[in-house]
């Protein structure tokens, strides 16, 4: 092992996704020194992401070696025949599960440089602020140790960094400036969903998304190509190593070491972290010392490096004290409906989320059940964007029929899917799995995953308000559903390092600090207490690092830190 | 997200299946002739009209390279192809590639029938989704798709506000 006596950076951030992008921009534009350390690869937008080639459509999102981390699922719930409308299918392709247990399909995520949001369409969303209140207005979940409004500025920044398009109005998330860019228009398709909700009173608008609708920051605007989801050659899409890491490196006092793995934080005598360890490209083993450092690996792999990092000093694990780590697990509760419209579309063409009805979003607007949903259109989603897919998810056939069938369906997949809350419950959470080890030996983390009857009702009425619209819209035969109820299959995970203000219910304070190691932050969607109603969460994660960026600041400048 | 081929391809494998439909690797058919019988049924799926056919386009070839990495699929290849020779003989001719267009179509339909908890049935099922998918990803494919030109990049999609073609 190397040992550094000291170290050239201040600040030293573990994952560079949206939580540790947007901490390493904010903290080196005033002069901080990081280092970001990320155990998986750098991407080049340009090369990598092959969209222009004749068999793009054969890979999804292209994952370099070390691109993906490893990970165990503990046994899954058996499946109820009471929520038998909740099961994958497709017309052509028959059930997707056909046991009687729920199965393991992905916890879907990038280990790169940029993190998971090198493969998101970019939707840029504030929470909906009572669903920050959970606990003290529906006796549910837990209350975020701060405010709405404390969070609104962040947002702010991070929007005009990055190049929101959004909307000029928005009554629930009040805003004190505008979105720096215009909403984009909606595609063809959207429209037709836009008909469908009006026919059901409900509202369609344009979706606050992460790729730009003009010009911006010296990068294009979008050119409608439908997969943000396979990465942006073009970088209109503010994926964090084009936005925040990019002007991180720019400022000459952030360093970037991809393909190096954290494998311990160390827990040093008193209240502070002494070291973190890791690996580096060549499996060689390092300790490197910094004032500060910062877990940003997301709600699977940040308590797994917490927990792995147990020593006397910390014998329960880092900053478990409170046995809160890796506890509160919560996933992505969503729901897909597809069907084929009578009307040629050309539904593979767009910005694939450029809509958004936030009618049933408050955590009380859907009937009977607590935790909100969002709807939004899916063809991207449902990976509906050319003729392979639809050749054998869509037209069906073969021979000569087959080939006209195809000719008939493209373009008028109509797909409209829906997320919502995930209220956090005892059987969800994460710990080491006791056998499954990764490369370097170390226990993977392993994923528990329950859903309750709330979950379950919840999805229901997102499965029925999906096919409603669908329906409104024009759609005569819906051919393919899916969600999570009998397939786990994620990609928004929250919780397991929850924020709080009381040392024996969470993990970190309102500034994401660690309660008990004062030098020690978590900064990504771990700290969540509550998964809001569907909201996807990279913007609020951003917004949170960019708020306890400052709070770090004024750390140092007290010489705290 | 959505339902895949290779959710189709590994529950056969987690369910034990494959193994069951695939219990000897002896008794293999020999390369040649997989190749030439392979390619006269990926024409029967994906036979040639305004565009050209599967075979045409070479994509028994991407079978077989997918086979080659891959045993399992390499023995569900092999199998199928014995059961079309099979299938043949008892409509009294020497092997799939001695019947003519009709004979051959009636055959597919029969494995179209059969669920993938049959080798016929899973053997359809398989060549006919990655014939599709190579098929499609070839430019001669794409005649006639309303609103699709070839790759999403680098030109997009501009008029995506209005309908197709309009």
């Amino acid at each position: 092992m190397t040992a550094q006596a000291g170290s050239e950076h201040d600040v030293v951030i573990v994952g560079s996704g949206a939580g540790g992008g947007a901490l390493a921009w904010a903290l080196s534009r005033h002069g901080i020194r990081v280092l970001l350390l990320e155990a998986g690869p750098e991407y080049d937008p340009h090369t990598d992401y092959r969209l222009a080639d004749n068999d793009w459509e054969l890979t999804g999102f292209p994952f370099k070696p070390g691109s993906q981390g490893k990970h165990s699922f503990a046994p899954l719930q058996r499946l109820e025949p009471r929520w038998d409308g909740l099961r994958t299918w497709s017309k052509l392709l028959g059930k997707g599960v056909t046991g009687d247990r729920r199965t393991a399909s992905a916890y879907n995520h990038v280990r790169g440089v940029g993190g998971s949001t090198l493969h998101f369409t970019g939707e840029a969303h504030r929470l909906h602020p009572a669903a920050m209140k959970m606990r003290s207005r529906f006796g549910v979940a837990a209350d975020w140790p701060l405010e709405y409004a404390e969070l609104e500025p962040y947002y702010l920044e991070a929007e005009r960094l990055i190049g929101v398009a959004g909307p000029a109005k928005d009554t629930v998330r009040t805003r004190s400036a505008p979105y720096p860019l215009p909403p984009h228009p909606l595609s063809y398709a959207s429209q037709r969903l836009q008909q469908g909700c009006r026919k059901l009173g409900l509202d369609w608008g344009p979706n606050p998304i992460a790729a730009l609708s003009a010009p911006y920051d010296w990068r294009p605007p979008c050119n409608y190509c439908a997969n943000c989801n396979r990465g942006c050659p073009r970088l209109d899409k503010g994926s964090v190593d084009i936005t925040f890491i990019r002007k991180a490196r720019a400022s000459g006092f952030c360093t970037v070491w991809p393909e190096t793995m954290v494998t311990r934080v160390e827990a040093g005598t008193g209240d502070r972290v002494a070291a973190v360890h890791y690996l580096d490209t060549d499996g060689n083993a390092h300790r490197l010392k910094a004032r500060a450092i910062v877990i940003a690996c997301g709600a699977v792999d940040t308590p797994r490096l917490l927990l792995l990092s147990e020593n006397h000093h910390a014998p329960d694990g880092l900053a478990n004290d409170s046995g809160q780590v890796g506890r509160h697990f919560m996933e992505t509760v969503f729901w897909v409906s597809t069907g084929l419209h009578p009307e040629p579309l050309g539904s593979h063409r767009g910005h694939p989320s450029d809509a958004i009805c936030w009618d049933f979003n408050a955590p009380d607007a859907i009937p009977g059940v607590i935790g909100g949903c969002r709807f939004t259109p899916t063809a991207g989603e449902a990976d509906l964007t050319g003729p392979a897919n639809y050749a054998y998810r869509v037209a069906g056939g073969w021979g000569k029929s087959g080939k006209d069938a195809l000719r008939k369906a493209f373009g008028r997949a109509l797909s409209i899917g829906a997320i919502g809350e995930n209220l956090p419950n005892t059987g969800s959470f994460v710990d080491l799995d006791p056998d499954e080890k990764d490369a370097a030996g170390l226990p993977v983390a392993r994923i528990h995953s329950h859903l309750d009857a709330t979950e379950c009702r919840r999805l229901e009425f997102m499965a029925k308000t999906c096919r409603e619209i669908l329906h409104a819209a024009g759609v005569e035969e819906i051919f393919e559903e899916y969600g999570n109820y009998d397939n786990f299959n994620t990609t928004h995970v929250f919780g397991t390092c929850r924020m709080g203000a009381d040392a024996h219910q969470s993990v970190v304070d309102r500034y994401c600090r660690s309660h008990r190691w004062r030098n020690l932050f978590v900064v990504d969607a771990s700290v969540f207490p509550s998964s809001g109603g569907g909201e996807s969460p990279s913007l609020t994660i951003e917004a949170l690092a960019i708020r306890s960026a400052d709070h770090m600041r004024e750390l140092m400048q007290r010489r705290e830190l | 997200m959505a339902v895949t081929r290779r959710q189709l391809f590994k529950h056969c494998l987690t369910t034990g299946l494959l193994a069951w439909l695939l219990p000897a690797r002896a008794g293999q058919q020999q390369a040649p002739v997989l190749d030439v019988t392979l390619r006269a049924w990926l024409d029967v799926l994906i036979p040639a009209d305004e565009t050209p056919g599967a075979g045409q386009l070479g994509v028994d070839r991407d079978l077989l390279k997918k086979a080659r990495k891959d045993d399992d699929y390499g023995q569900v290849l092999a199998r199928g192809v014995a059961w079309l020779d099979r299938q043949a003989r008892d409509l009294g001719d020497k092997d799939f590639l001695a019947l003519d267009d009709g004979a051959r179509e009636s055959i597919a339909s029969r494995a179209a029938a059969a669920g993938t908890e049959s080798l016929e049935g899973l053997f359809f099922q398989l060549t006919r989704v990655d014939a599709l998918r190579y098929y499609y990803i070839r430019p001669e494919a794409w005649h006639g798709l309303p609103g699709y030109h070839g790759p999403p990049q680098p030109l997009g999609y501009l008029d995506y506000q209005r309908p197709p073609g309009k």
